[in-house]
C-alpha cells in the first residue's frame, strides 16, 4: 500500500503539472475563441457583461458600456442604429468590417452609428432593444437584421426556447427568458481546457450544440402573419428599414407584411462566408453596406 | 545412437544448410544463436534431418522444439 | 467505444479504481464481466459471438484430451476448428461470395434477395477468432494443457483490452497472468501510461492528421495529379502504423495497468532491412500466428520439395494473408506481391549475406538506411492494391496515372509541412531507439525531470494537434 501512496501522489502532481500547462499554451496559443457572458435585464433583453475583452479568430474584441461590441456613436446628428443578430455582432471578423465602420468610411462620418448586435437575437428581442435605445440614442434611421430563423424564433408557439426572447401570439405577451446552462457556462468560460477539448468534439455529447431550426414554412404562414400584425401594432416601425436576404424562405409573406420600401435585399455570393462557418467576412460585410450605403444616399437626396 | 553421435551428425548437417563451416552446436542452442535460421530454412533442415537419419517428424512435434536438445531427443526416440 | 474517447476513459478509470479495491482473486471475474460489457456495447447480440467460440473451444479442449486414438483426435480436431471460424467466414465472406454470386448473374446488388445491412461485421471477429485457433491448436499439440474453467476461456476470448484489434496473444500467456499476475505493479502501470501516452499520439496526432490529408485524395482520384496520388501513397504506411501501431499500443498500455503483460506488435518497422525483416517488426502478433499456425503446417506438408516447397508456402500464406484482409482481387494481387518479394529474398539469401560480410556491409547504418527505405517504397506500393481502393480498375488507374499523369501537385503545402514535421519526429525518436538505444533515453531516463518534460512534452502535442473528432468546429453560443 505504500508503494500505492506514493505512486497516487505522484499521479496527481503529474496530472497537475500537465493541466496548467495545457492551460497556459491554450491561452498563449489563444486556441479557443473568447466568447462574451451575458447577463439579463427584467425585460429579458440579454446583453454582454460590461468592460470584458478578448479574442476571437484571433481578433480582439471589447464589450462597450452597453453592453455590445460593436461601434457606439451617440452624438451625432445623423444618428444611424443597426440591429440584429451574430452577423451584425460580427465577432469572427476585426471590427473594422462591420457594417456601421463600412458606412462611416463610405458617408465620410456624415453619420454616427451605433450597433446592437448579439447573437442569438430575435426578431422580438430586436424590436424591444430598438424601442429601449430609440431614446438613447436618438438615431434618424434603424436598420434592423432579420436573419434566416428570426422571426419563426419570436414566436413561441412555433417552438419554446426559453433562453431566446419570444413572444406568444396568441396573448401578444412576452415570454419569460433565462440563459442556459449558466453553471456550466461558466466552468468552460474560466477552463479553458475542457472548453477547448469540448469545441475540438472530444465530449461526443453536444448538449450545448446550437440547434438549427427546420423550415417550417407552410405550417407557420398564420401564425406569421398574425406576428407581424403585432409588430406593426407595438412598434413603430416609421424610421425602421429591414435588411434581409432575397432568398429568405419567408420573403413573400414578409415583402406583403410589410411596405417594399421598408426593405434592403441582398443576395449573397459563395465568397462572402467565412470558412467553415455561416457568417458573411469582410467582403460579405463590405458589399452589404454598400446597398444600406445607396438607399441612405437616396434618402438623403429626397 | 548415443547423443554425442547425434549431435555430431546434426552439426554436419547444420553446417551445410546453414553454408558455414564454423557452426559449433549444444543441447541449448536455439534459433537465435544461428545466424539464418529463421522459419524459411527452418523446414530445410527439418526435411534434411529426416534425409540423414531416415525418419519422419510430427508437426506436432516440431511445434514444441524449443532448443537442439529437444531435437537431439525427438531424433532418438526415432532411430 | 474506442480506447481515444471520452467515454472509455471514463470506463476504464471507474474499472481500474473499482478493479484494484477489491480481492486479487475476485479480478478476473471483474475483467470478464467487463469485458463483455464492453463488447455489448457496440451490439448486444454480438456477446453470443463470443459464448458460442468460447464453449466451442472449451468443449473441444477437454475433448482432444479425452480422445487417445490419433485418428479421431484428428478429425474431432478439424470439426472443432471448422466449428470455431464458422462465424468469421460467415461474417467476412458471405457479402462478398453474395455479390459475386450476384454480378455473375447481372443482378444489381440493390435487387439483392438477403439484405445486407444486418450483416455487419462485429468487431475484432478475426482477432478473437485467431486466439481461439491459436488455442485449439496448441491444446491439440499438446503444447499446452486444456482450461478446465469455461470462464477463464471466455476471458481469454473477450478481454477487452485486446477483443477490438489485437494483439493476437497466446492462451499460455494469458491464463496464467489472468490467475496470478492482476496486482498492482509500479513498474507495470508506469509502463502502461506510457504505452498510452505514444499510443495516443501515433493514433491522434500522426495517424488522423495523416488521414485528414490523405483520405480526400484517395476519394477523389479522378481529380488528384499523378504526383499527388504518389505522395499520398508514399505517406500511407505512416497512416496504417499511426492507426494500428497506436492503437496496439494502447491496447497494451490498458492491459498492463490491469497487471496483464500483452507481447508488442509493432517493432520500428521502417527500419527494416529486407522484407522479411519488414514482417518480424509490422504486426508482429499477426505474423507469428499465421507463422505458427498456417505457414508452418504448409511448409511442413511440402518440405521435401526444397527450396520450391518453401516459395510455394511463402505464396500460398500471403495468399491468405491477403485473402484474410479481404474476399477481392487487389488483395489477392497484394498477398501475391508480398509471396514474390519474400521469395526473392530467400532464394538470394545466402548469396547477399556473403556480399554483405565480404563489405562488411552489416554494421554499416547509412547501408541500412538505404535498404529500409527501399523495404519502406516496396511496401507502400504494395499498398496501392492492399490498401484504400476498392477495385482492380481503380488500383491500375492509379498506377496509370502515377506513370502518365504529369500535373502538379495540388494540395496544401502548410499541412504537408505540419505531417512532415510529424513523421520525422517518430522516424528520429525510432531512429534513435534503433541505433543507439542507450542514448538520449526519454521515457526510460533515470532523471525525473526529463522522463517528466518528455510525457509532458507528448501531451501537449496531443492536445494541440489531436484530431479530436471529424466535426471540427462547434459553435456554440454563451
Amino acid at each position: 500500500m505504500k508503494i500505492n501512496s506514493k505512486f497516487f501522489k505522484k499521479l496527481f502532481f503529474f496530472t497537475l503539472i500537465s493541466f496548467i500547462s495545457i492551460e497556459c499554451s491554450i491561452r498563449i496559443f489563444k486556441l479557443t475563441n473568447d466568447i462574451p457572458q451575458r447577463e439579463i435585464d427584467e425585460n429579458g433583453l440579454q446583453t454582454y457583461v460590461v468592460n470584458q475583452t478578448g479574442y476571437f479568430n484571433n481578433n480582439l474584441w471589447k464589450v462597450n458600456e452597453y453592453g455590445f461590441i460593436g461601434l457606439k456613436d451617440v452624438n451625432h446628428d445623423n444618428q444611424i442604429l443597426i440591429i440584429g443578430d451574430s452577423m451584425i455582432e460580427n465577432i469572427m471578423n476585426p471590427i473594422e468590417c462591420n457594417l456601421g465602420y463600412y458606412i462611416k468610411n463610405q458617408m465620410k462620418e456624415k453619420y454616427g452609428v451605433f450597433e446592437i448586435g448579439r447573437s442569438g437575437m430575435t426578431l422580438i428581442e430586436a424590436m424591444e432593444f430598438k424601442k429601449k435605445y430609440e431614446t438613447i440614442i436618438k438615431p434618424k434611421k434603424i436598420i434592423v437584421f432579420i436573419n434566416e430563423n428570426d422571426v419563426e424564433e419570436s414566436i413561441s408557439e412555433i417552438s419554446r426556447l426559453s433562453d431566446r426572447l419570444q413572444i406568444s401570439i396568441k396573448s401578444g405577451d412576452l415570454e419569460k427568458v433565462k440563459i442556459k446552462y449558466p453553471v456550466l457556462k461558466k466552468i468552460l468560460y474560466n477552463i479553458k481546457t475542457i472548453y477547448y477539448l469540448y469545441i475540438k468534439g472530444y465530449f461526443s455529447v453536444n448538449f450545448l450544440k446550437f440547434q438549427t431550426n427546420k423550415k417550417v414554412m407552410e405550417t407557420n404562414y398564420e401564425k406569421l402573419e398574425k406576428f407581424f400584425t403585432i409588430l406593426k401594432l407595438n412598434y413603430d416601425l416609421e424610421k425602421v428599414t429591414f435588411l434581409i436576404n432575397s432568398n429568405d424562405p419567408n420573403i413573400e409573406l414578409i415583402e406583403s407584411a410589410l411596405k417594399k420600401n421598408k426593405l434592403i435585399k441582398f443576395k449573397t455570393l459563395e465568397n462572402w462566408f467565412v470558412k467553415g462557418d455561416g457568417h458573411w467576412n469582410c467582403l460579405g460585410h463590405k458589399n452589404v453596406s454598400n446597398l444600406i450605403v445607396e438607399r441612405l444616399n437616396n434618402i438623403y437626396a429626397n | 545412437m548415443t547423443k554425442n553421435s547425434v549431435l555430431v551428425k546434426l552439426t554436419n548437417i547444420f553446417r551445410e544448410i546453414f553454408n558455414d563451416r564454423e557452426i559449433v552446436i549444444n543441447n541449448k542452442t536455439t534459433a537465435q544463436d544461428i545466424d539464418n535460421w529463421d522459419s524459411l530454412t527452418h523446414m530445410l533442415l527439418i526435411s534434411k534431418i529426416e534425409e540423414e537419419f531416415e525418419i519422419k517428424f510430427k508437426l506436432k512435434e516440431l511445434n514444441n522444439l524449443n532448443n537442439v536438445g529437444n531435437l537431439v531427443e525427438i531424433i532418438n526416440t526415432k532411430i | 467505444m474506442v480506447f481515444t474517447s471520452f467515454e472509455f476513459i471514463i470506463f476504464f478509470l471507474s474499472l481500474s479504481i473499482f478493479y484494484f479495491s477489491i480481492s486479487i482473486k475476485y479480478r478476473w471475474k471483474l475483467l470478464l464481466i467487463s469485458s463483455l460489457f464492453f463488447y455489448g456495447l457496440i451490439k448486444p447480440i454480438f456477446i453470443l459471438i463470443l459464448l458460442f467460440i468460447s464453449i466451442t473451444i472449451y468443449l473441444g479442449s477437454i475433448l482432444f484430451e479425452k480422445i487417445h486414438f490419433e485418428k479421431y483426435k484428428f478429425y474431432s480436431f478439424i470439426i472443432i476448428l471448422l466449428i470455431t471460424i464458422a462465424p468469421l467466414l460467415f461474417f467476412k465472406y458471405f457479402n462478398s461470395i453474395n455479390q459475386y454470386i450476384l454480378t455473375f448473374f447481372e443482378r444489381a446488388p440493390s435487387k439483392n434477395i438477403l439484405s445486407n445491412s444486418w450483416l455487419i461485421l462485429p468487431i475484432g471477429i478475426s482477432y478473437y477468432t485467431f486466439m481461439a485457433v491459436g488455442y485449439i491448436t496448441d491444446v491439440y499439440n499438446e503444447k499446452i494443457k486444456a482450461e478446465k474453467n469455461l470462464f477463464m476461456v471466455m476471458l481469454f476470448i473477450s478481454f477487452f483490452p485486446l477483443v477490438m484489434s489485437g494483439p493476437i496473444e497466446r492462451a499460455e500467456k494469458m491464463f496464467d497472468q489472468f490467475r496470478n499476475k492482476l496486482f498492482f505493479d509500479y513498474k507495470k502501470v508506469i509502463y502502461g501510461f506510457q504505452m498510452i501516452l505514444w499510443g495516443m499520439f501515433l493514433k491522434l496526432v500522426l495517424a488522423d492528421n495523416l488521414s485528414l490529408f490523405l483520405n480526400p485524395i484517395f476519394e477523389n482520384i479522378n481529380y488528384s495529379s499523378g504526383k499527388t496520388i504518389l505522395l499520398a501513397i508514399s505517406l500511407y504506411p505512416f497512416q496504417i502504423y499511426g492507426d494500428l501501431g497506436g492503437y496496439s499500443l494502447l491496447a497494451i498500455g490498458f492491459s498492463s495497468i490491469l497487471g496483464v503483460h500483452v507481447r508488442i506488435n509493432f517493432k520500428r518497422p521502417f527500419f527494416s532491412t529486407s522484407m522479411s525483416n519488414f514482417w518480424r517488426r509490422w504486426h508482429i502478433s499477426l505474423i507469428s500466428w499465421i507463422t505458427d499456425y498456417i505457414y508452418t503446417p504448409i511448409t511442413f506438408f511440402l518440405r521435401k520439395n526444397g527450396l520450391f516447397g518453401i516459395i510455394l508456402s511463402l505464396l500460398l500464406t500471403f495468399l491468405i494473408a491477403g485473402l484474410w484482409h479481404d474476399a477481392t482481387l487487389p488483395f489477392v494481387i497484394w498477398g501475391l506481391i508480398q509471396g514474390v518479394v519474400l521469395s526473392l529474398e530467400a532464394i538470394t539469401k545466402s548469396s547477399r549475406l556473403k556480399i554483405f560480410n565480404k563489405n562488411s556491409l552489416n554494421n554499416n547504418i547509412f547501408f541500412k538506411v538505404c535498404c529500409s527505405i527501399l523495404v519502406y517504397f516496396i511496401f507502400s506500393f504494395s499498398l496501392i492494391f492492399g490498401g484504400p481502393f476498392e477495385s482492380l480498375n481503380e488500383c491500375l488507374f492509379v498506377i496509370e496515372k502515377i506513370f502518365l499523369n504529369n500535373e502538379s501537385f495540388s494540395f496544401s503545402k502548410i499541412e504537408l509541412l505540419k505531417l512532415i514535421i510529424l513523421i520525422s519526429l517518430v522516424l528520429f525518436l525510432e531512429f534513435k531507439q534503433e541505433y543507439y538505444p542507450e542514448k538520449l533515453k526519454l521515457f526510460r531516463n533515470k532523471n525525473l525531470l526529463i522522463r517528466w518534460i518528455s510525457y509532458l512534452s507528448i501531451i501537449l502535442f496531443i492536445v494541440l494537434l489531436g484530431v479530436f473528432s471529424n466535426d471540427n468546429f462547434i459553435y456554440f453560443q454563451f
